[in-house]
């Protein structure tokens, strides 16, 4: 008999949908992680992250998903079912704020500002996280499309025809986002940079003779 | 290689993902010559280095348990028998008064059977319980009481889901219960209005445990039989 871990996505998928506790464990298993860091890089928050990985495994549950093997990966369809959850969350969500950003994205649907950001590991070296703080907050002030293919293609390390699966357009496409994305992100670092060095100056104060 | 040109392969070179057809010693040979293309590919590599260390910190990130407790729950809810008894109320009620239609359409059409009669729809078919499971319709037999026919086990029995396929029944069993009258009428089986005790009703449980179909064998029980 064929264990869960040696069957097919679609064979899990079946299963699960005829109740089968164990296939429908395999499936989380094996493709909660990628399904829910996407949704944290994306949104900047544990709870919408939490929120959607659930929104996304309940559709499997309920038998309303309609995947079909020959069109990709169920990763990839479980990861686009993720992005749309969060793009129709940062359309609808008003509390959605900008992050506070010297040159913030025009019109960018922005992640979430809330108690539940995402956690900070104890860093080895205080100045390089604080690096990786500031670049993880350029990336969530990205607009979505950008953002999206940052965290795909950068962060979860998919190659340009899987993200172009996942966002499904074409890999120049892919290509020329990130392309466009890592300039703004360089353009934001850059700024922030001359900012920290230079606080008073953006402040507004002078020092005392 | 001028800088407009280089500059449309910076992240591409930061990110060690040149395509194919770029000469990768023409770029570097302009950055070498050009101070401030050097800066801004010095500046891609950075952030090359930076998104890989926040990808390094997350890629053992995942959701918590109580996502899959959760997801669990929710599973277990949904393949258990006891939502969709709940939810099948509302169709019972439909289908009790769609079955004592189409009763009555029947015997406006037929008159009253003669059971006695070979050519009667309801009379006995010749040993139904040995047969070996021959069809849908006649799995009913084995749910049918003693001298009692297939048909007759299928009309008295109603069916608890919306699209019930008799084909459910194979390997199922009967199990008798005692139910108060708000448990039958959750079910949307039709409660007499004097039966205000327990009644006593078979059950057709199919394989994996689901309820499919209940009759009433007794309006009025004082104990469990």
């Amino acid at each position: 008999m064929t264990r869960p871990g040696q069957q097919s996505e679609s064979d899990l998928l079946r299963l699960t949908a005829a109740g089968d506790e164990q296939a429908f464990r395999a499936l989380y298993g094996q493709f909660q992680a990628p399904v829910y860091r996407f949704a944290l890089h994306m949104s900047g928050s544990v709870a919408v992250a939490e929120d959607v990985t659930q929104e996304v495994f309940m559709t499997l549950i309920e038998k309303r998903s309609r995947f079909d093997a020959s069109r990709g990966a169920l990763r990839s369809y479980l990861i686009g079912m993720a992005r749309n959850l969060l793009l129709r969350r940062f359309e609808a969500d008003q509390r959605l704020v900008a992050f506070p950003d010297a040159d913030s994205c025009n019109g960018a649907p922005a992640p979430h500002s809330d108690n539940h950001a995402i956690p900070s590991v104890p860093p080895p070296d205080p100045e390089r996280s604080e690096n990786i703080q500031r670049v993880r907050q350029a990336v969530l002030s990205l607009p979505a499309d950008y953002r999206e293919t940052v965290v795909l293609c950068e962060l979860q390390e998919f190659s340009y025809d899987q993200a172009a699966e996942i966002l499904g357009c074409p890999v120049g496409t892919i290509r020329s986002r990130l392309h466009r994305a890592r300039t703004m992100l360089a353009e934001k670092l850059r700024v922030r940079a001359v900012l920290t060095a230079r606080p008073e100056k953006s402040l507004g104060f002078r020092s005392a003779p | 290689m001028n800088c407009a040109e280089f500059r449309n392969l910076i992240h591409d070179l930061a990110r060690e993902d040149t395509p194919a057809d770029v000469a990768l010693h023409d770029a570097l040979a302009h950055a070498e010559s050009c101070p401030a293309c050097d800066a801004l590919l010095r500046e891609a590599e950075q952030l090359t280095a930076d998104l890989r260390l926040l990808a390094i910190r997350h890629n053992s990130e995942s959701a918590p348990e109580r996502v899959e407790t959760a997801l669990l729950r929710a599973f277990r809810e949904r393949h258990s028998p006891a939502p969709r008894l709940r939810k099948v109320g509302g169709w019972l009620a439909v289908s009790a008064v769609g079955l004592a239609a189409a009763a009555l359409f029947a015997v406006l059409l037929t008159g009253y059977p003669d059971r006695t009669s070979p050519e009667s729809p309801l009379a006995p078919q010749a040993a139904p319980r040995e047969t070996n499971r021959p069809s849908p319709r006649e799995m009913w037999a084995d749910y049918a009481l003693e001298g009692e026919t297939a048909e007759e086990a299928a009309a008295a029995y109603i069916p608890l889901a919306a699209e019930f396929d008799p084909s459910w029944l194979e390997g199922g069993a009967i199990v008798r219960v005692v139910l108060s009258r708000p448990a039958l009428e959750s079910l949307g089986v039709p409660v007499n209005a004097g039966s205000d005790g327990r009644m006593l009703a078979d059950m057709v449980v199919s394989n994996d445990g689901t309820p499919e179909a209940i009759r009433i064998v007794d309006w009025q029980v004082s104990d469990i039989q």
